[in-house]
């Protein structure tokens, strides 16, 4: 049956599917607020609860709260399907991998932009944000997190594949994951703090170079990945 | 199978010693037939060592996709390609670390620092630590084809990275200088250039050595692993 499912509605498919799954049950999108919450609190304590005020470091903070929650969402994208045998089945029954690869990818794209919007409501509020800084940001922070989700979406699909059936998953992913994806988090970072009006701009600084990464990054590995379907999912 | 290796890895370590003398000899002339820099003085001179260990990371880590991209492309030859690959990534891993380290020291009396958090520097570490990541991959990995498989892909992720080190100093302007030798209207003096290439091309040649001498010891292991396993 699947055989005859056209590669946009294999997509459509899994994309379907995998939020059917999440949202279903809820536990897992809550969870994955409430760890975020946690990190909300933490960073204010481990910076001091005076600097994370400054404009910098609260921009900081809140790419760093949404790092975290990329990594553990990554981390744990087949997990479900691999534990309940679906996964074999899928790849059995002849659906095409990139298909597969670019479902999965969108439905991190949505499952983080439906944490990440929340967690920016508890930002603004636990971090003091001046309505000024809120203003500026509000605009940009749209196509900013989904570019980042895209980008460190992208990364984490393909790194889960790759260490699948590796022993030390648990340590791969963060250590492969990591370094590949700060690219993105700088660009994510430089932006936002670009668009604060407290932070005092540097002569020649351009958004530019970075908006370049943003949207380059997940083009490069989306490529990698679709090139690399048939290797990355095997039965 | 194991004698053909081991004649191999006795020819290759032959040609070890002539290579470290062209080495050698490259170094010297950086050392003391170049005069002293105008700016940098005699620090300058690990130029002669940071670029072409540098290059020599990019160019590995590169190769190591390469090899990836043709084990992909012809099923044939995966597994050796595989190996290669490995080999490979063994050198860049090395060589990025010797350009971290090289840079550091070359850092301290020029910058003032041991490290900054310049793109140049922090690309060439993520460069590092990918390639770290890669042997952690496969040694956690026990099944061999779905070692082969992740390390392959991890190989060509790892060469993603190699442009965006080589011209981050032309994105983002900052601390460490930019492309010196190939911009042009290059300030650079012709005989700098000329030592440096010559030791450019000194060190190509050391790690080509270093490489077919680590690819037959990779043969070897792989050869052992699967007498020992009964493949």
């Amino acid at each position: 049956m699947t055989e005859q499912l056209t590669w946009r509605k294999s997509c459509w498919l899994i994309f379907e599917y995998s939020v059917r799954s999440i949202f279903i049950r809820k536990s897992s999108w809550a969870g994955t607020l409430a760890f975020a919450a946690c990190l909300a609190i933490l960073f204010p304590f481990s910076f001091g609860t005076e600097l994370i005020q400054k404009a910098e470091i609260r921009h900081g903070a809140f790419w760093a709260i949404n790092e975290f929650i990329v990594a553990l969402t990554v981390g744990r994208l087949f997990t479900l399907e691999s534990e309940s045998g679906i996964l074999e089945l899928v790849l059995s029954s002849g659906i095409s991998r990139s298909a597969l690869l670019f479902g999965k990818i969108l439905f991190v794209v949505l499952y983080l932009l439906s944490v990440q919007l929340p967690l920016m409501v508890v930002w603004i509020v636990f971090y003091n944000v001046p309505a000024a800084s809120v203003g500026a940001f509000l605009p940009v922070s749209l196509p900013l997190l989904i570019l980042f989700n895209l980008g460190t979406g992208t990364i984490g699909a393909l790194l889960a594949c790759v260490t699948a059936r590796s022993s030390g998953r648990d340590l791969l992913m963060p250590l492969l994951f990591y370094p590949l994806q700060l690219s993105v988090l700088l660009a994510a970072v430089s932006l936002a703090t670009y668009t604060d009006p407290a932070v005092v701009m540097l002569a020649g600084t351009q958004s530019t170079s970075w908006w370049t990464i943003l949207a380059g990054v997940p083009v490069l590995f989306l490529a990698l990945g679709v090139l690399l379907s048939d290797i990355l999912f095997q039965e | 199978m194991s004698g053909e290796l081991a004649q191999s890895y006795k020819r290759w370590s032959k040609l070890l010693v002539p290579a470290v003398a062209v080495q050698l000899a490259g170094w010297w002339l950086g050392l003391f037939w170049i005069g002293a820099d105008k700016d940098q003085g005699d620090v300058f001179r690990i130029m002669f060592v940071h670029v072409p260990v540098a290059w020599c990371a990019f160019m590995w880590i590169i190769l190591a996709a390469g090899f990836a991209i043709f084990g992909f492309v012809r099923k044939s030859s995966f597994e050796a390609m595989d190996r290669s690959a490995h080999a490979a990534i063994d050198l860049g891993t090395v060589f990025a670390a010797l350009a971290l380290a090289t840079g550091s020291i070359w850092g301290r009396p020029t910058w003032g620092v041991w490290w900054d958090w310049d793109p140049r520097l922090t690309s060439t570490l993520i460069m590092f630590l990918v390639c770290c990541a890669y042997h952690v991959l496969r040694s956690l990995t026990p099944d061999i084809q779905a070692r082969r498989n992740a390390g392959q892909v991890t190989a060509i992720l790892a060469a993603a990275n190699v442009p965006i080190v080589y011209y981050s100093v032309n994105i983002w302007r900052s601390l460490h200088q930019p492309q010196t030798f190939v911009r042009k209207g290059s300030t650079a003096s012709s005989d700098v250039g000329i030592v440096l290439l010559a030791n450019v091309i000194a060190m190509i040649l050391l790690t080509f050595v270093l490489y077919k001498l680590r690819r037959t010891a990779i043969s070897a292991e792989e050869t052992l692993d699967a007498a020992r396993e009964g493949r």
